[in-house]
């Protein structure tokens, strides 16, 4: 027996590339919502009001310490008895998009941490309302230094989308695991979703690095 | 409640070997991948590099999934346990990621030290191993509880290969008892402690391997 | 007191060159230490003085040129026939093994106290049992005047404290040659005196052979055998402290010792 098979792998790339589209598609979506929540969730720890700081702060923590896997599991089980009805697909983009803004949260934290204090004093003297001071003010300033971090959790999403696998979510993984299932030759496929993560990691680091030297952060 | 404790709780004293031995082998993993990357042997730099990259840009789960599906099938024919498998994969993912914080906190060390070493005549190993490493070691203990608290997050995919960790048991439970709510929010509190356990050791570990380096301290 | 200048010299510099890219920081330097012998080198910043101790204590490679120690090349070995041939790491180990150093930044080990500093080469390296090693290190603490701070760490010593268990550290090894790389610069001024005294101590006892470079012109005019006077790489001037601190000769000398009479 041959060591690669790649007639067996050549026939098995479209499917593994529709599968593909599939993990792409939830990683962009997924980081979407975790780059939205995320600055929600940083601006609410950040919040001098008690009642809102302490509940993200602990919702935060709670979800950064705890397993994506568990978590999926819980909305994919748990969200039912309780009426609501998402599809495989939805529950993961969400799962993972909750995830990752908490991770990302951390990130806008430092970010806007590290504006300087005359910046909030500047934006307060000249009496503007807190949407206006954000927008304009505040976040170009946070958001420079953040981008390279968020490029990497970016690729740290993709990486973590085969985790969705284990609530029937389609994407490549498991892709790979029904055609090794079906055929019993589990080498090529997984080995080929491996240079798939590979290769894209390899790239977005690459950009993140081009990004970085573009924003003359090194 | 109360019976679904006694599996969680075997459930999570899987996790918590599996987190223990993995931890060790991602320490090691980290050292050697760290003084390969520095080394002036071109073929060990450019191996350090290459396992780096490998298993830092490789999903988890296809690792466990490779070393769990594709190895014991020709042309390896090894077969592992699925604890071994979980150590390994475990060790080496997080290990690649250890590599980092250790050449970091290798960097990190004065180079007055290395200096020294060179005056009172030390071999280069006696120095890494008396004078340099025990000062890395020190510095990439907080970086490195991140790592540990990720390795033990990491450790509930093991379930997807079978292994009777506390995920696979939360699981287990679920499809026998329907009582998902409890069941899940339960083994997130447990990981959640196990993570919180992490920290408060590290943080102690790191009290105690500095004692005496605090200025101001005792007369 | 230095031995006869016909005895042969423990540490020579045969037309030493280094260079750091264009810059030429050791010029064809030639010197000369017989046994015993106490040397200041003084002059100013910049003019190599550091990096004539740092190699010699093969911190730094040099380019061109030999040195030598207690007779034995630190670059070369004999080998077959009689040839010299670059030495391995073993021969280099034990040349380096007759030299001691004191550095301007003590680099003391943090993680360890005073004594375990002391201790810490003498059973690595030399392998000495760890209870002969302690008791050396405790009667060479206590001639610094350390007996009181054994368990103490780096940073609960003063900057005084922690170069003169530097000076212990590097005694316990046993040099034939002793370097002293600006060793009280980083201190404070009230603080020097107890180095220099630990410093004044050892070369009375011992027939310690030491090089010094110091910017501390009244101890090296009362307490050195020889005075070199360091411009550009060179020796510029070389002679007794009172021949160079009264009767310099050469212009560039003066100006030195005057700019220094100034700043003081």
């Amino acid at each position: 027996m041959n060591l690669f098979d790649w007639q067996y792998a050549w026939h098995i790339m479209p499917q593994l590339l529709s599968a593909s589209l599939n993990t792409l598609g939830i990683t962009l979506l997924g980081f979407v919502i975790a780059i939205v929540l995320g600055l929600f969730m940083a601006i609410g720890r950040r919040s001098k009001r008690v009642w809102l700081s302490w509940p993200t702060t602990l919702v935060i923590e709670f979800i950064r310490s705890t397993p994506l896997l568990i978590q999926v599991y819980f909305l994919y089980y748990v969200l039912p008895n309780y009426g609501v009805s998402m599809t495989a697909m939805q529950v993961g983009v969400i799962g993972i998009g909750v995830h990752y803004a908490c991770y990302i949260a951390e990130v806008y934290r430092g970010g806007l941490d590290a504006v300087p204090r005359a910046q909030w004093e500047a934006v307060t003297a000249l009496n503007m309302g807190p949407y206006i001071a954000y927008r304009n003010i505040i976040l170009p300033q946070a958001l420079r230094p953040i981008l390279p971090p968020l490029g990497n959790y970016l690729v740290a999403m993709l990486k973590d989308t085969p985790v969705l696998s284990a609530i029937t979510v389609v994407e490549i993984m498991q892709q790979a695991k029904n055609i090794g299932s079906e055929t019993f030759r589990y080498l090529e496929p997984i080995t080929m979703v491996g240079l798939f993560f590979l290769t894209l990691s390899i790239v977005l680091a690459y950009l993140v690095r081009r990004l970085e030297l573009r924003l003359e952060l090194r | 409640m109360g019976d679904l404790l006694p599996l969680l709780l075997q459930g999570a004293w899987v996790t918590l070997q599996v987190t223990f031995w993995g931890s060790l082998l991602a320490i090691v993993a980290a050292i050697l991948a760290a003084l390969g990357r520095l080394s002036p042997w071109l073929p060990l730099r450019w191996f350090s590099v290459a396992y780096i990259e490998l298993f830092r840009g490789t999903s988890l789960l296809v690792q466990l999934f490779w070393l769990f599906f594709v190895l014991p099938l020709p042309p390896f024919n090894v077969e592992l346990s699925s604890f071994t498998v979980a150590i390994v994969g475990l060790g080496l993912h997080i290990g690649a990621y250890g590599a980092e914080v250790m050449r970091g906190a290798i960097g990190s060390v004065a180079k007055g030290q290395y200096e020294a070493s060179v005056a009172l005549n030390f071999s280069a190993f006696t120095r890494f191993r008396r004078i340099i490493l025990p000062q890395a070691l020190l510095a990439a203990i907080a970086p490195g509880t991140n790592l540990l608290i990720e390795l033990l997050k990491n450790t509930s995919l093991v379930s997807l290969i079978t292994l009777s960790d506390l995920s696979f048991r939360a699981r287990q439970l679920d499809q026998a008892t329907f009582e998902t709510l409890e069941i899940f929010t339960l083994a997130l509190i447990m990981y959640f402690v196990m993570a919180q356990a992490i920290n408060f050791g590290m943080r102690s570990l790191e009290r105690r391997l500095s004692r005496g380096r605090m200025r101001g301290g005792l007369s | 007191m230095p031995l006869s200048p016909t005895a042969q010299p423990l540490v020579s510099f045969k037309d030493v060159t280094k260079r750091y890219g264009n810059l030429t920081v050791l010029d064809k330097l030639n010197l000369q230490v017989a046994p015993g012998e106490k040397v200041a080198i003084i002059g100013p910043s910049g003019s190599g003085k550091s990096t004539l101790l740092r190699v010699l204590m093969t911190l730094e490679g040099i380019d061109e040129g030999l040195i030598e120690v207690d007779g034995e090349s630190l670059t070369h070995m004999p080998g077959r026939g009689g040839l010299l041939v670059p030495a391995n790491d073993r021969h280099v180990r034990r040349v380096r093994g007759k030299i001691g150093m004191v550095f301007q930044s003590f680099n003391l080990f943090p993680h360890m106290t005073a004594l375990q500093n002391v201790i810490e080469a003498p059973v690595h390296v030399l392998g000495m049992k760890p209870a002969e090693a302690r008791e050396r290190a405790a009667d060479l603490l206590e001639l610094v005047g350390l007996g009181s701070k054994f368990d103490h760490y780096p940073s609960q010593l003063s900057g005084g404290q922690q170069q003169r268990v530097a000076i212990a550290r590097a005694l316990a090894m046993r040099p034939k040659v002793m370097l002293f790389d600006e060793v009280t610069s980083a201190l404070d001024p009230e603080l020097c005196g107890e180095v220099l005294g630990v410093i004044r101590k050892l070369g009375a006892a011992h027939s310690l052979t030491m090089l010094m470079v110091t910017h501390q012109m009244g101890f090296a005019r009362e307490f050195a055998d020889r005075v070199c006077f360091f411009y550009k790489g060179q020796i510029h001037e070389q002679g007794t402290p009172s021949q160079i601190f009264e009767n310099p000769r050469e212009e560039r000398t003066c100006a030195f010792l005057s700019a220094v009479k100034e700043a003081n």
